[in-house]
Formats: structure tokens, C-alpha cells, sequence
């Protein structure tokens, strides 16, 4: 059961309005892990008191078992405000956690890798390494880490000069014989299936190397579609916001359309 | 307490207005049954009429039960300007305050992707056909300052990205008459960061 807190850290994942001047919101905190309650009060005379919008980051006292606790302040600490592209990449990774996490699944590192994204979102024009390096992060935390150093059949380190397929949930195995491996498909697919990558890319992932479009290209159909795993089936609808985005309009993308 | 059957029911009905509870339904169920009934009869029947007949206009989505509604059927209004609102009543706070005289665009949402509102759900899709149709050469972006209305803007401004409008967005800052001390750090922070030079 979860323990009262008061003042505890916390992100906000996620507010919806609630009756006439509530809120429903999401929180991942510091030391409880994702936290959803009930805020009250937050339209109106009283809002500069519980003035709460995703990203921001604020202290919450909150009392209350079950599902949704009984949220009585949320101070905001740390307002802040996402733009353009990094503002789709913020509600992206929210939605992410909103669907990954379970209520009250203590996940202390994440709360830190969570405010390192952003601010390198923040800070940065290109958000996309800020997604994967989080993605890894996030898989780590949740027990689904892939080991992107060695070869998962005979324990040797990935050698840039081979080809390699994905292993669902565990890492990677070396391709044995007939495929030549200076072929320019740098992701292609296995016989069942599996993702192709070349070693290159395995190490350059692995040392959170994302100035290469080949380099990010593999990563994400990797943490996609280990995510994937975890998010049993239904697709996350901030991704197919990119989508619509980017069929509609000519904006930069990276190879097959959206950055996340 | 309860009443009667159909005392009770009336009683749950009005329940349904946005800030009325039981106490108030009750005392206004029985206002009207007491000392009112003709209020009561029109209060019915108005809300029968409209609930048959106000849909979405044509042209700019809002509630009317025209095909087009006034103010886009009206010559007088600038078609140049195409204001974009989360809901009606945005128009109505706009209209109000006065001092824009173009025509609106309502979304009856914003986008939230956790809660599954899309764009279409928004009729984004109609929207850069609509501007083009209509020769807005401004599209003001008036969704609210929160982020699901950043991204509805942002969203909005990237798919009107092959039309020849202008796209603004509303100012956001410090409150006419409001005090800095008063006002919260996300507030102050894009008050300055939208400063302009002094006319």
C-alpha cells in the first residue's frame, strides 16, 4: 500500500480535468514510482496554488490508498516549458511511462533519467537521442535491458565487422555464414522475423552514439520493438501523432518518417 | 430524501448542468414545480428544440442549428482572419471582449494523445483545406496556454505548412492589471521570453 507523502518530488506525467474544478493527474515521484491522484481545486481562484501541467516538476502531499490517492497540494518547483518538436518528444516519453509503469512500482533511477531528458530536450534542437538514450534507460528499469556489448551465443564482444540479429528481450546473436556482411542494408530482417543490425551499430548504440541517421535508424526499430513487448499490442497514440504530422507536412525526419 | 418518481427524476436532470449538485438541483426543481410553471414549460421546451436541433456549422464547427453560422454568414466579418479555439465558448469570451472582427475555427478539443483525442478527432484534417478555401491570410492560434494546446498549436501551424496563411499565436503573459509577485514562475518565464520593444 502506499505510504502517505508529503512534499515528495514529482514529475507530472498527465492531468485530465475531474468534476468541475479537479483534476485527475499522473506523477512519477521520486521515491513511489508512478502515482495517480486526485487534485482538487485547480480552476479557479485557488489555481495559483496547484498550478500543474506536465513536464513540471512539483512537491506533492498526498494522502489515501488504491488507484487514485487523495493529492492535497501539488506546489509546482520547477515549471517547464517544451517547444516544437521537443514538446511532441515530452508527451511522447509521458505516454510512455503512463503505459510502461505500474502504480506504485518504485523506480528511483527513472525519476533522474526522466529530468535528464528533458533537459537535454530543453537545451538541445535534436531530440532525438534524448528518446533513445530514455527508451534504454526505461527498459533497464523495468527489467527488459538488452545487453548490447556481447555476442549473446558465444560471449564475444560485437565486432563492428559483423552482422548481427536480435534476440527478443535479451540482445544479440552473431549471423552465421552466407550473409555478407558489408552489405549496405544496414537493418534488415531475419528469416523469423528478427531485426538485422551490423556490429557497428550495436557499439555505437551501446556508447549512446547517435550521430549517425544509420545508428538512430537501427535504435529505434530496436527499443520499439522491445517496447513493443511491454505494451501489449495497442499501439501509443503520441506516435501516431508524429505520423500524421509528418505525412502532412515536409518536416525533418529521420528515415522512415518520425523521431519516435 | 426522495420525493416522488417524476420529482426524482427531474431532480437527476438537472444534475447534468456543469456546477450543480443535489441541493441546488432539488431546490430548483421544486422553484419551478412551486412557484414558476410557465418558466417551467419554456425552460422544456427550449431545451427539447435544442438538443433536437443545434448541430456544428459548416464552415467553422461551432454550435448552431443553421447551417452556417452567424458570423461566418455575415459579409461584414474579415475573412482574412481565422481565429482557431478550443470551444465555443472561447468564441463567446472573444467576442465579448471585442476587437476582433475575422472568423473562428473550433475545435471542440485539444489534442491529448494519452486520452485519445487526435487530430481527427479535432478536425484537423478539414483545416488546411478550409483556410485555403476561405483565403485566410492569417490564422491566429487561440488555444489555450497549457501543454495540450501548445501541441494543438504546434501541430496546427506544421500542417498549414503548405498554405500561404501567416500563423500567429496569442500572447501569453502577465494579466492586465495583475501584480509579478503574485504570478507564477511558468507565467513569468514566457511573459519574458515573449517581450516585445515598447511602441
Amino acid at each position: 500500500m502506499l505510504p502517505p507523502a508529503d512534499r515528495q518530488p514529482a514529475y507530472v506525467l498527465h492531468r485530465r480535468a475531474f468534476r468541475e474544478t479537479s483534476a485527475i493527474v499522473e506523477l512519477l515521484t521520486r521515491d513511489h514510482g508512478r502515482v495517480g491522484g486526485v487534485v482538487r481545486g485547480v480552476k479557479g481562484a485557488r489555481r495559483g496554488v496547484n498550478n500543474i501541467e506536465p513536464f513540471g516538476q512539483v512537491a506533492a502531499t498526498w494522502r489515501g490508498r488504491g488507484q487514485l490517492v487523495n493529492l492535497f497540494r501539488c506546489e509546482p518547483l520547477a515549471p517547464r516549458r517544451l517547444v516544437g518538436d521537443a514538446l511532441f518528444a515530452g508527451l511522447y516519453l509521458n505516454e510512455l511511462l503512463v503505459r510502461t509503469l505500474s502504480h506504485e512500482e518504485p523506480v528511483p533511477a527513472l525519476f533522474h533519467h526522466y529530468g535528464e531528458a528533458l533537459t537535454r530536450m530543453t537545451s538541445h534542437g535534436d531530440v532525438e537521442p534524448a528518446l533513445r538514450l530514455f527508451e534504454r534507460r526505461l527498459l533497464e528499469e523495468l527489467g527488459y535491458g538488452l545487453a548490447f556489448d556481447v555476442d549473446l551465443v558465444s560471449g564475444r564482444p560485437i565486432d563492428s565487422a559483423q552482422n548481427y540479429l536480435s534476440v527478443d528481450g535479451e540482445g544479440f546473436r552473431q549471423v552465421q555464414g552466407g550473409v555478407d556482411a558489408t552489405s549496405a542494408a544496414s537493418i534488415g530482417r531475419g528469416s523469423a522475423g528478427e531485426l538485422m543490425l551490423t556490429g557497428a551499430d550495436i557499439n555505437a548504440i551501446n556508447a549512446d552514439d547517435y550521430q549517425k541517421a544509420n545508428v538512430r535508424l537501427a535504435a529505434k526499430r530496436v527499443f520499439r520493438r522491445a517496447l513493443e513487448r511491454r505494451l501489449g499490442g495497442r499501439p501509443l497514440a503520441t506516435r501516431q501523432l508524429f505520423q500524421h504530422r509528418s505525412s502532412s507536412t515536409s518536416i525533418r525526419a529521420s528515415a522512415n518518417g518520425s523521431i519516435a | 430524501m426522495r420525493l416522488s418518481p417524476l420529482i426524482d427524476r427531474l431532480i437527476e436532470s438537472l444534475q447534468a448542468q456543469p456546477g450543480v449538485g443535489p441541493k441546488t438541483a432539488t431546490r430548483t426543481a421544486l422553484h419551478l414545480l412551486q412557484h414558476n410553471r410557465a418558466g417551467a414549460q419554456a425552460l422544456a421546451a427550449a431545451l427539447t428544440e435544442a438538443a433536437e436541433r443545434v448541430g456544428r456549422c459548416r464552415a467553422c464547427r461551432t454550435l448552431t442549428e443553421t447551417e452556417v453560422c452567424a458570423i461566418c454568414a455575415n459579409p461584414r466579418r474579415d475573412a482574412a482572419a481565422l481565429c482557431v479555439v478550443e470551444s465555443p465558448s472561447d468564441i463567446v469570451a472573444i467576442e465579448q471582449a471585442g476587437g476582433f472582427s475575422g472568423r473562428y475555427f473550433v475545435l471542440h478539443g485539444r489534442l491529448s494523445p494519452i486520452d485519445g483525442v487526435g487530430p481527427e478527432e479535432l478536425g484537423l484534417g478539414e483545416l488546411p483545406t478550409h483556410v485555403r478555401e476561405t483565403g485566410a491570410s492569417e490564422v491566429i492560434l487561440a488555444t489555450n496556454p497549457t501543454v495540450e494546446g501548445e501541441a494543438t498549436a504546434h501541430y496546427i501551424k506544421e500542417s498549414l505548412r503548405g498554405t500561404d496563411a501567416q500563423v500567429t499565436r496569442i500572447a501569453h503573459g502577465v494579466p492586465i492589471g495583475g501584480e509579478l509577485e503574485y504570478i507564477d514562475g511558468g507565467t513569468i518565464v514566457h511573459a519574458l521570453q515573449g517581450r516585445r520593444s515598447v511602441d
